[in-house]
């Protein structure tokens, strides 16, 4: 709103004079400064060619026999194209390393995508303008704390002998559990996190959804009689359909880009837990860690990943569109 | 309107389960805070709880006495969110407003290039060998490659579009080039966008560890997120060996918590509208 005003403030201050003497050079500045427009793209498109699209090149190394003195250029090509795929592949305990991927997010999308929408329909129905925003406010914290800040707090709810949770299990005269050796309890673990640092935030998606609908519509159903919550079932939940139904396709396209921000700073380098908390991105980084006799393997399955990705996410985008929504692009 | 009975039930419902929740929220900064702030000594014999009644600051002494690596990794960070974020919002703002004029060829050619960044990239490996050969063990190899982000691009080209197009006319008829009209004209009209796009940027760069743990080795060099990360996981790496007492690993671990988490939770709360406005601008954010 304050910006069309100012708009027209600076509009009505510099358009009335010297309209018609200006035509000429207007043209030929016409030509002069576009160039300079392109110039404008220039720092973007130079960052994009070196730290986007060479390193795309640089999947080439899932190809390639890698060497420090080659680099990713020089390095020789694998006899067998595919060596460093097969190596991967057949190497031991790849399958749990995409069970695990595909566990962790499937469960993540299964227990966390539903909890922001009742989120948001419940802020929706709170009357009182200030609790509503001191709740909203609290609830969106945690989005901006990082991971490695949220494994401190995992930290001191889970630590064997002072943790919080066997403080209280041990006042109860349980026994304590050892959080940190049991990988029985990580995948648990990981989506509880998951779901406390993101369930706040993503109701603001749905939320805008809310605001969207029609007031009219709840007017003419309280008219026909219809309850709050005939009105809910009714309106609301179908007004909010196409909002759920792009996130969705997008979340669950995503399914298989494992949080390695999330697994690294609460897993870490804890070998006792890799049966079920060790994904594909946390064991790439091991991986590069350990050397360079790697890179090849795991470029090779780093490819297989995004080209997986790409594909679910050119579904989604489909079925998207299918439904008769505008699509991401 | 009356309320019927079902529905004062289910507002009085409503709050106290909004209660409940907020403090699942708040809760766990509140017993962090506390942990920090509690002797040593009693935090072992009764591990981290709501309250303590020894108190003691010795924790935070310790941090940033005994050695300067913590004030030192403050001021690293604070080097990366400030320099990072206005970096950013350069560099997309300027691959943004050529995209939002009407004049301007081969937008397609642009947007296409650069929306193609956000869906596929080169992967660990082929992006640190890129990366590391131009910035070796450097701070900038945390802002620089993230610099041109392809989806600010977009939610400013979008900004720029709404504003209407009298504005770049006239001032082009008192003879001003693209970069006057857009640095004079555009960017301060588009203040709440520009907000919103520092505060992300600043605070994701503020929160990462990651790219620091690929591309830094010298302790000087780290972030505070980073050092806390090492902290929690191998104390000794980082104040091992410096010290000739003992160290008070628990206390030190949630007061060196609180310390990188604190400027947020402090200015979060102010700064609050700016990061949905920047949200719902744009839409659905991933």
């Amino acid at each position: 709103m304050q910006t069309t005003e100012n708009l027209n403030e600076a509009g009505e201050v510099i358009t009335p004079s010297e309209e018609a003497e200006n035509k000429k050079s207007k043209k030929r500045k016409g030509k002069k400064v576009d160039w300079q427009l392109y110039t404008m793209f220039i720092p973007g498109f130079i960052l994009l060619l070196v730290f986007n699209y060479v390193p795309m090149g640089g999947l080439v190394l899932a190809f390639k026999d890698y060497t420090p003195v080659g680099g990713i250029w020089g390095s020789p090509w694998c006899i067998n194209p595919f060596q460093n795929f097969i190596d991967a592949l057949t190497g031991q305990g790849f399958w749990r390393l995409v069970r695990n991927t595909v566990a962790i997010g499937g469960l993540k999308l299964v227990f966390s995508f539903p909890l922001p929408i009742f989120l948001a329909l419940l802020f929706n129905e709170l009357k009182n303008g200030i609790f509503k925003k001191l709740v909203q406010t609290i609830s969106y914290l945690p989005f901006f704390i990082s991971w490695v800040i949220i494994s401190g707090i995992a930290y001191m709810f889970l630590a064997t002998d002072y943790g919080y949770i066997n403080i209280v299990l041990e006042k109860m005269g349980l026994e304590p559990v050892m959080w940190y050796t049991d990988p029985s309890k990580w995948w648990a673990i990981l989506v509880i996190t998951h779901i406390w640092k993101n369930t706040g935030w993503g109701t603001i998606t749905f939320l805008a959804g809310l605001a969207a609908i029609n007031p009219d519509l709840y007017e003419a159903a309280a008219i026909d009689g219809a309850g709050k919550w005939k009105q809910t079932l009714h309106i609301t939940v179908p007004g909010l359909m196409p909002v759920i139904g792009i996130t969705f396709a997008l979340s669950a396209a995503k399914i298989l880009q494992d949080d390695f921000d999330q697994i690294y700073a609460l897993v870490g380098n804890n070998s006792e837990l890799y049966s079920t908390a060790e994904v594909l991105g946390s064991w790439a980084y091991r991986v590069f860690r350990s050397g360079w006799n790697g890179y090849g393997m795991t470029t090779a399955v780093g490819l297989l990943q995004s080209i997986c990705g790409l594909a679910l996410m050119w579904t989604a985008n489909i079925i998207v569109k299918k439904s008769g929504n505008p699509g991401v692009w | 309107m009356l309320k019927s009975k079902g529905e004062k039930v289910f507002n009085v419902f409503n709050i106290i389960l909004m209660c409940l929740l907020s403090l699942v929220f708040i809760l766990p900064y509140w017993m962090i805070l506390i942990s920090s702030l509690t002797d040593e000594l009693a935090l072992i014999r009764n591990g981290y709880g709501l309250w303590t009644n020894d108190f003691s600051f010795e924790a935070y002494r310790y941090i940033f006495t005994t050695n300067p690596l913590m004030i030192r990794s403050i001021l690293n960070s604070i080097f990366i969110a400030v320099v990072g974020a206005i970096l950013t919002l350069v560099v997309s703002m300027l691959y943004a407003y050529p995209l939002s004029r009407r004049s301007t060829k081969g937008k397609r050619f642009f947007s296409v290039y650069s929306v193609i960044t956000m869906l596929f990239g080169g992967g660990l490996i082929p992006t640190f060998l890129v990366v590391s050969t131009f910035f070796d063990d450097s701070l900038l190899a945390i802002i620089v490659p993230q610099a041109m982000s392809a989806w600010y691009a977009i939610l400013l080209k979008n900004y720029y579009m709404s504003l209407p197009e009298s504005l770049e006319e006239a001032a082009r008829l008192d003879g001003a080039g693209h970069y006057t009209i857009m640095f004079r004209i555009y960017v301060p009209l588009s203040m709440p966008i520009n907000a919103s796009i520092l505060l992300f940027t600043a605070v994701s760069l503020w929160n990462n560890y990651t790219s620091p743990m690929i591309y830094l080795t010298t302790k000087e060099k780290f972030p505070v997120q980073y050092l806390v990360q090492q902290i929690m996981t191998s104390l000794d790496s980082i104040y091992g060996g410096v010290s000739t007492g003992v160290t008070p690993s628990q206390s030190v671990k949630m007061a060196s918590i609180v310390v990188a988490s604190l400027p947020i939770i402090i200015v979060y709360p102010f700064l609050q509208k700016y990061f949905i406005n920047g949200t719902i601008v744009g839409g659905v954010k991933e």
